[in-house]
């Protein structure tokens, strides 16, 4: 069973080049950005300014999982069934492929924001950098546990990207698309309603406690990968 | 195998399958034939779990079949299926790691016979190629029953008798129950045991390839020696010119009178004929 989703992963990881090329441009072109201004600090031609501030190098690869998700959901499915998988051989294989996906660029991520990005600051090229496990409250307690954070934070993104894109071919889709658009409409400007909206993010993302948001976003990618047992079951094309 | 009871399937106000029973026991190639619109496809995405039944229900070995309990002994290949674009070969290879019967040797058999190169990707390959790739690739597993939509659509008439050939030669490697949608009657007939006729999503017949032989004729002479017998047998269709005419005949053989001449009904015609249901004068 296990083999058999590894050979699923193994095949959703060779077919999802648009998102490897896309990701790949936008991480160039922060790099060439960079040497630019690198080139021009050197020469004494540029000088830093407060608004020299970029996305962190590391932070493009989540766009990867983002469009990874999306190709694994939308146009992956059908492929692999008429390789003669099943449905569940599928469904295990896509969130192998995301834990193992989310797994590296975690690592990647990490290392690049205490690297290449820390380089740059320290250069003076930046004046800051932008970054998630920065702006999420993840650093400070230990390399692991931002690793840990980031990597389950991602594994949730990941799961809830291929469900939402998975289920639109169907009725409950677009009540879902409705239901969140719904949420997102009504509760913000509620402040009772808009109480649960910050308790829900606080528990997924900003949690103090790491055990505590870890361990959040793990439940709910279980709960989403069972829920689409049955969606699968229904899904035709 | 396949028990079909009852079948009603409605699209709004348009009813594509229409209180249809069928029975198939037996393995065998069956040519499922229709005129565009018949119901072909929807009755094809009925039987493998695609769409749910508004009335109706099928059992495929027992077991009650709809969208949310797809049965995993069937097999539904439609036209112009989509794989990943990878080479053949790759292609032939993940397929066998994810089925735990994959005939491997019989594929490879079939992709040197049919030559398609190993090495080009899919979308390198012509249509009728990406066609053959694709049911091999579902040949090469051992469903029970196998569900073939238009597969030979676009196909040249020598991709057309090769595509034939290894659908025959995959029923001779695994004796199951298969199913294929076609126009092209007289081609199928080389290969095909039995047939299923659709009209307006109701059957009209289901019939084996001998008994049609037997029972479907044309009788051609004058028209007072014609009209007559037809009193008599289930007249399916009728050509008329002067005071000669041809009887398309579905019924017991008979011996015909002095002056009127029997001949074999070709399944082309008898299609026609059966389906079309028309008189000409």
């Amino acid at each position: 069973m296990l083999s058999k989703a590894f050979v699923v992963a193994k095949n959703n990881w060779k077919n999802i080049k648009t998102a490897k090329i896309i990701t790949y441009i936008l991480m160039g072109l922060i790099i060439a950005q960079d040497i630019v201004y690198f080139i021009l600090k050197r020469t004494g031609v540029y000088t830093i300014n407060a608004g020299n501030t970029a996305v962190s190098i590391g932070n493009m690869l989540f766009m990867f999982i983002i469009l990874g998700t999306f190709s694994i959901a939308t146009s992956h499915f059908k492929k692999t069934m008429n390789l003669g998988a099943k449905r569940i051989t599928y469904l295990n294989g896509s969130f192998l492929t995301y834990i193992l996906m989310t797994a590296v660029i975690s690592v990647v991520a990490i290392l690049l924001y205490y690297t290449y990005d820390r380089y740059l600051l320290v250069e003076f090229v930046r004046a800051d950098t932008m970054d998630i496990i920065y702006w999420f409250g993840w650093l400070g307690k230990g390399v692991v546990v931002t690793y840990l954070r980031l990597f389950a934070f991602l594994l949730l993104l990941a799961s809830v990207l291929h469900t939402i894109c998975i289920i639109q071919d169907s009725w409950y889709g677009w009540v879902t698309d409705f239901l969140i658009m719904a949420i997102i409409s009504v509760f913000t400007p509620i402040a009772v309603l808009r109480k649960s909206l910050v308790w829900f993010f606080t528990m997924i993302i900003f949690h103090p406690s790491p055990t505590v948001q870890i361990t959040s976003c793990i439940v709910l990618s279980a709960v989403i990968y069972l829920l689409n047992k049955p969606i699968l079951a229904r899904k035709t094309g | 195998m396949i028990e079909i009871t009852k079948l009603t399937k409605k699209y709004a106000n348009v009813t594509a399958i229409d209180n249809l029973s069928l029975t198939l026991q037996q393995e065998g190639i069956y040519c499922l034939l229709g005129r565009n619109g018949a119901g072909k496809t929807t009755l094809m995405k009925l039987l493998a779990g695609y769409i749910k039944a508004t009335q109706g229900t099928i059992t495929i070995e027992s077991k009650l079949v709809s969208p949310g309990n797809m049965p995993e002994s069937v097999n539904f290949i439609e036209s112009g299926s989509q794989q990943f674009n990878m080479k053949v070969a790759e292609l032939v290879e993940t397929a066998a790691a994810l089925q735990d019967d994959f005939d491997l040797e019989f594929a490879w058999e079939m992709i040197e016979r049919f030559e398609l190169d190993p090495k080009k990707r899919f979308k390198q390959l012509s249509f009728g190629m990406k066609t053959m790739l694709t049911t091999i690739i579902s040949l090469s597993n051992n469903s029970k029953v196998m569900l073939l939509d238009e597969p030979t659509l676009g196909f040249d008439a020598i991709m057309r008798d090769s595509f034939n050939n290894l659908l025959y030669r995959s029923y001779q490697a695994y004796p199951r129950l298969i199913i294929v949608s076609t126009h092209l009657i007289d081609e199928i007939a080389k290969i095909t045991e039995r047939f299923i006729i659709i009209d307006k999503g109701c059957l009209l017949l289901e019939t084996s390839i001998d008994e049609l032989d037997e029972n479907a004729y044309t009788l051609s002479g004058a028209s007072s020696l014609i009209h007559p017998l037809l009193e008599q047998l289930n007249c399916i269709g009728t050509t008329e010119i002067g005071s000669v005419m041809a009887a398309h005949i579905y019924d017991r053989r008979i011996t015909p009178p002095e002056g009127v001449s029997i001949e074999n009904m070709s399944l082309q015609d008898f299609f026609i004929n059966l389906v079309g249901g028309k008189t000409n004068a």
